[in-house]
């Protein structure tokens, strides 16, 4: 697959056109400077159109199309809607508040057309850049581990913390690439079925949607020379508090557990939800409680994914994912 | 509805009416299907001070829960009385857990206003029940610490008053429970006199108080007060049973306080009015005499026994029925209770002690009358509802609120309060007039019951509850919309609901997860979750671990304070030392300042006065050279003078010598004139003659002829000459005239210079003072009469 091919980057946004002044310019600079036709999809998903009037100057001339959908729907089902929307094969998922460094889309491309050194998948569903918080060099928040304790599975990005943390120089399998920015081919993303539903409206929507990829033998991986700076000002941090946010995160990986662990880890996993209530009804902690029913409360829906993807045929067990991510090169 | 009632005790531990009426209004709204949850005080030592311990009470078809705090700290200022340190953060801790969504406060003394402020902050609809006099006098009963009745409500000075008035009895050895108030008898005179001079305001008497204490006092008890008031201006309602107390509070300017009576638990009570009806007393037939309640000294049961010996020993008692007293009651000043029981013991009146509710009616089926004989503002003693409720009418003090309860004459009798002769007096007509009592027993209508107030109640709640804005959801975008929605569900659950959906999610969790059933057992499940690790097991471990070690920590902590306290002691004494040594300083520096203004100002005086000396002696200077000067031309002038007066005298002299020539020649000239005279006159004489010899003899003919014409005589040139010598003589006497005139004139100028020379001559001293004198003199002469040489026009 040529590195040259044409992109099509899928932004979803809100109503901050602040952001879509400061950092679609980035972008088109980079389009030009591939001068491969790449293209912008802007998903409006405010549900009343308000980026139609910025879009008649601000997409003026530029290889972009704006795409107004009629109901907010959140970044996955507008990511999904752009993504129909896109003329080309390789799909660049995008937040509204990142800020791309020039020639970032070339690496991400090689990467997506490389041969994985993975025993259980034979080919690379997404490619994850490196993601600056706030465009510092040594707070990189892209870079996605997976874990098990006493019955959790938790695939969730490294914790920015500067040099403290090493991480790969080359690139490195990961579970899952970050949602606000990977490359994918549409085709895959299609044949996975998109984000699943079940973790509306936010959170772990990109963790299980690399799961299911790696699950049929498609990996994903963390590609450190490809730059994007994120610059922390999205719309779900303004509207939720910290600890909603938290339960969002907590619920969505409970969620990702029940659909994705294997039948024998499930007894470990169930026990450590018992001592899990106990314990925060023992101390008095009444968020781990809120977690745990805001995950109940989807448990039918959970149950029946997860019957649904045993049914289907797949390359991968949870344990098989796990032992390649945890000893990844 | 999730209903928090607050109550500063609770039954069993405390019994008296506010806990009594808040367990019945919790057991109610329970069986109404409402989840309550009480929170109350209750010290327990064995407790560390705060901790909280929930149970779950259970009565008949009523289930609750009652969380008490262990306030074991007793408050050791004004501030921590009205918000004791800790509990408020204990109680929002409870309302976390417990998720209510009202909170009714009953009570929050001993709990603290920071309860009600902890509640308006978490956005609840709050509502509180004023039972008594909290919400506007710190000592919730208007009973001044001598157990008078204040009479002067919402003024700082009174309170601080008795604050400082309640310190004294602090420092008074074996009171009992005098935080209510004493008696004067029962302090030494001493004492007593000290504490009406502190109460009255009659400095004399009170003595020996600090400099500023009291305006200390006052301040703080204005800034408590005003603390409390904002806090009571933020509860979204407020209740008051009785009207009396509603204008009390509202007179402080906390917003409307509404009236709402009480409703009691009375099920159990109604029946006693069929089943053991009150009968009048006859002979055989005493008169029962009841009273219930507690027993601290406000509730005037000393009175009522005072009352009861006076019945016995009245005149006529024989004749009488019977009358018999039974005290039931709880307190917890056992002197007063003590001195109680022996009264009671001397007056022949059965003192039974305590009671659980579950005894009232029992209680209550013994007695013809029940008497509340309270010296305080009564607000709305449950107690007389009971009474009523059982067909027992009440005699009461007429104070307060009482009268609002007991209508005097339909069913009960009021007196004057403190008063046992009137209250013996109201006994006596039961005795005395035969119908009375049935009358009254007859006027007793329906007791208002808790469960009316639950619906009322209710009713409040849902308007208060109505009235919170909650979550607004629609600003949100449509995608999170549901999910936002049901975290505000969630965080509004109670813990323990929370855990118990959570439990039963986890039950379902297996099976649709796929577990196998028998791995999903919860015995397996459990092993399986708490043999790989418990944090909480951990955390209670670590807990224990730590509290052995802070109570090792605690102990040396509290040897520390034990040696601290004393060097704060010894501290406070040298502190007291050295304030009185930079008093002593401060009064000697304020003296030494004052010395200094003294001297500065003497300084500046002489400072003025010598430069005023000193204009005086440059002004003399001048003068005196003005003087020597003056003298100077003075004695120029005498010098002047006396040359001018030697020349005058010489003058004088030559003129007294020409006078006296003058004198002679003209006494020659006289001679000479007259020797003149006489020769002219002789010649002329002669000369005449011979004329006339000559004119005769050539006129003989002619006057002879005219004689003998005319017949006249004529001599006409001897009237000439006289005439001519007349003349002369006047001259020579004009010129003498004028000759004396000189002299006169000579004299006058001789005696001035006489005395000018005399005066010239005098003292210089003479001659400063005569200066004026000199000066006018100088000064007319200036004018002209006279101008000494050298002084020109000066």
């Amino acid at each position: 697959m040529s590195a040259h091919q044409p992109v099509t980057v899928v932004i979803p946004a809100l109503g901050n056109t602040e952001l879509l002044d400061a950092n679609l310019p980035h972008l088109f600079a980079e389009f030009t400077s591939r001068n491969v036709a790449d293209e912008l999809i802007l998903v409006d998903d405010t549900g009343k159109g308000e980026l139609a009037v910025w879009a008649k100057e601000g997409l003026r001339d530029k290889p972009a199309k704006l795409v107004i959908r009629e109901q907010n729907g959140g970044f996955a089902a507008a990511l999904e809607e752009g993504i129909q929307a896109a003329s080309h094969a390789q799909i660049f998922s995008m937040n509204s508040d990142v800020r791309v460094r020039p020639g970032f889309l070339e690496p991400l491309q090689v990467a997506l057309a490389s041969q994985p050194k993975s025993e259980i998948a034979h080919r690379v569903f997404a490619a994850a850049p490196r993601v600056l918080l706030n465009g510092n060099e040594d707070e990189i928040e892209s870079f996605a581990k997976c874990q098990q304790l006493l019955g959790l599975l938790t695939t969730r990005a490294e914790s920015p913390q500067g040099s403290l943390v090493k991480l790969p120089e080359g690139n490195a399998l990961v579970p899952f690439a970050i949602g606000g920015t990977f490359l994918f081919r549409k085709a895959d993303f299609e044949e996975l079925g998109g984000f699943d539903s079940l973790f509306a409206p936010f959170y772990f929507e990109d963790n299980d949607l690399c799961w299911r990829a790696w699950r049929q033998g498609l990996c994903s991986l963390y590609v450190p020379s490809a730059v994007v700076e994120h610059h922390h000002k999205g719309t779900i941090g303004k509207l939720l508090s910290p600890a909603r946010r938290r339960a969002a995160v907590e619920r969505g990986e409970l969620l990702f557990n029940w659909k994705h662990l294997d039948d024998s880890e499930l007894l470990d996993h169930i026990a450590l939800l018992y001592r899990r209530t106990m314990d925060a009804w023992l101390a008095d902690d009444r968020e781990a409680l809120i977690w745990l029913q805001l995950a109940l409360d989807s448990l039918e829906e959970a149950c029946a994914k997860r019957k649904a993807l045993a049914s289907s045929a797949s390359e991968a067990t949870s344990k098989q994912i796990q032992g390649e991510l945890m000893h990844r090169p | 509805m999730r209903i928090c009632l607050v109550a500063h005790g609770y039954p069993p531990e405390e019994r008296t009416g506010v806990e009594t009426y808040t367990a019945q209004l919790a057991a109610s709204f329970a069986e109404a299907g409402h989840d309550v949850e009480v929170f109350a005080a209750c010290p327990d030592a064995e407790l560390p001070d705060l901790a909280l311990r929930r149970a779950v009470v259970s009565t008949g078809s009523a289930i609750y829960g009652v969380t008490r705090v262990a306030t074991n700290s007793t408050p050791t200022n004004p501030e921590e009385v009205l918000d004791p340190p800790g509990v408020a953060a204990r109680f929002a801790s409870f309302l976390e857990r417990e998720r209510p969504e009202v909170v009714h406060f009953q009570h929050v003394i001993k709990l603290g206003l920071g309860l009600v402020e902890v509640a308006t902050k978490a956005g609840l609809p709050t509502l509180y029940t004023h039972h008594d006099y909290y919400g506007c006098c710190h000592r919730y009963t208007f009973l001044r610490p001598d157990l008078k009745v204040c009479q002067r409500p919402n003024d700082s000075e009174a309170c601080a008053r008795c604050d400082v008035a309640l310190g004294l009895l602090n420092s008074v050895e074996g009171l009992g429970d005098y935080q209510m108030g004493v008696e004067a008898s029962a302090l030494a005179p001493e004492v007593a006199s000290k504490l009406a001079g502190l109460l009255d305001g009659d400095a004399v008497r009170a003595g020996g108080l600090a400099e500023g204490e009291l305006e200390v006092a006052v301040e703080r008890r204005q800034s408590l007060d005003k603390h409390r008031l904002e806090v009571f201006s933020t509860l979204g309602r407020r209740l008051s049973p009785s009207k009396f107390l509603a204008e009390k509070l509202e007179s402080t300017g906390m917003g409307p306080v509404e009236h709402l009576a009480y409703g009691i638990d009375c099920e159990d009570l109604l029946p006693l009015r069929i089943t053991n009806p009150v009968s009048a007393p006859a002979p055989g037939k005493p008169l029962r005499i009841l009273y219930i309640g507690s027993l601290v000294k406000q509730k005037g049961v000393d009175v009522l026994l005072e009352a009861f010996h006076r019945i016995q020993k009245a005149p006529g008692a024989k004749q009488r029925p019977r009358v018999e007293l039974t005290l039931r009651g709880y307190a917890s000043d056992s002197n007063w209770v003590s001195e109680l029981s022996s009264r009671a013991l001397e007056v022949g009146a059965r003192f039974g002690g305590g009671y659980q509710r579950a005894e009232l009616p029992e209680i209550l089926a013994w007695a013809d009358v029940v008497v509340v004989p309270s010296t305080w503002f009564e607000n709305y003693p449950i107690v007389i509802r009971e009474a009523l409720a059982a067909g027992r009418p009440v005699i009461a003090s007429r104070l307060g609120a009482l009268s609002e309860s007991v209508v005097d004459g339909k069913d009960g009798l009021l007196f004057e309060a403190g008063n046992s002769t009137d209250l013996a007096r109201a006994l006596g007509r039961l005795l005395d007039e035969p119908y009375l009592l049935e009358k009254l027993v007859s006027g007793i209508g329906d007791v208002h019951s808790v469960k009316d107030q639950v619906e009322q109640l209710l009713r409040l709640y849902g308007e208060q509850l109505a009235a919170v804005k909650g979550e607004n959801f629609e600003t949100a975008p449509v995608h999170m919309r549901a999910f936002l929605q049901r975290c505000s569900e969630l965080e509004q659950t109670p813990s323990r609901e929370l855990f118990r959906g959570v439990l039963g999610g986890l039950g379902r969790l297996a099976d649709g997860l796929g577990v196998r059933s028998e791995d999903s057992q919860v015995s397996v499940v459990l092993e399986r979750a708490f043999s790989t690790g418990d944090e909480a097991q951990s955390l209670l471990r670590d807990f224990k671990r730590e509290s052995s070690w802070l109570r090792g920590a605690l102990e040396g902590a509290t040897n520390s304070a034990a040696k601290q306290s004393e060097r704060m002691t010894w501290l406070e004494e040298s502190l007291r030392d050295r304030d009185a040594t930079i008093t002593s300083i401060g009064a000697e520096r304020d003296e030494q300042r004052q010395s200094r203004v003294g001297l500065e100002g003497k300084v500046e005086w002489l400072e003025a006065t010598i430069a005023g000396q000193e204009e005086t002696r440059a002004a003399n200077d001048g003068e005196l050279l003005w003087m020597r000067e003056t003298i100077t031309g003075l004695t120029e002038e005498r010098d002047y003078l006396a040359s001018k007066l030697a020349s005058l005298e010489e003058q004088v002299s030559v003129l007294q010598g020409e006078l006296v020539e003058s004198k002679a020649g003209h006494i020659a000239l006289e001679q000479l004139l007259r020797e003149r005279l006489h020769e002219v006159a002789e010649s002329g004489l002669l000369a005449l003659r011979g004329q006339e010899q000559m004119v005769t003899a050539g006129l003989v003919p002619l006057f002879e002829a005219l004689e003998e014409a005319s017949g006249v005589r004529a001599d006409p040139s001897l009237t000439t000459i006289e005439g001519g010598l007349d003349n002369l003589v006047a001259a020579v006497q004009e010129g003498l005239v004028n000759l004396q005139h000189v002299e006169a004139k000579l004299m006058t100028r001789v005696y001035e210079m006489q005395a000018l020379s005399e005066e010239a001559s005098q003292p210089m001293v003479r001659l400063l003072l005569a200066r004026t004198a000199v000066g006018s003199r100088l000064s007319r002469w200036k004018q002209g009469e006279f101008i000494p040489k050298n002084r020109g026009t000066q």
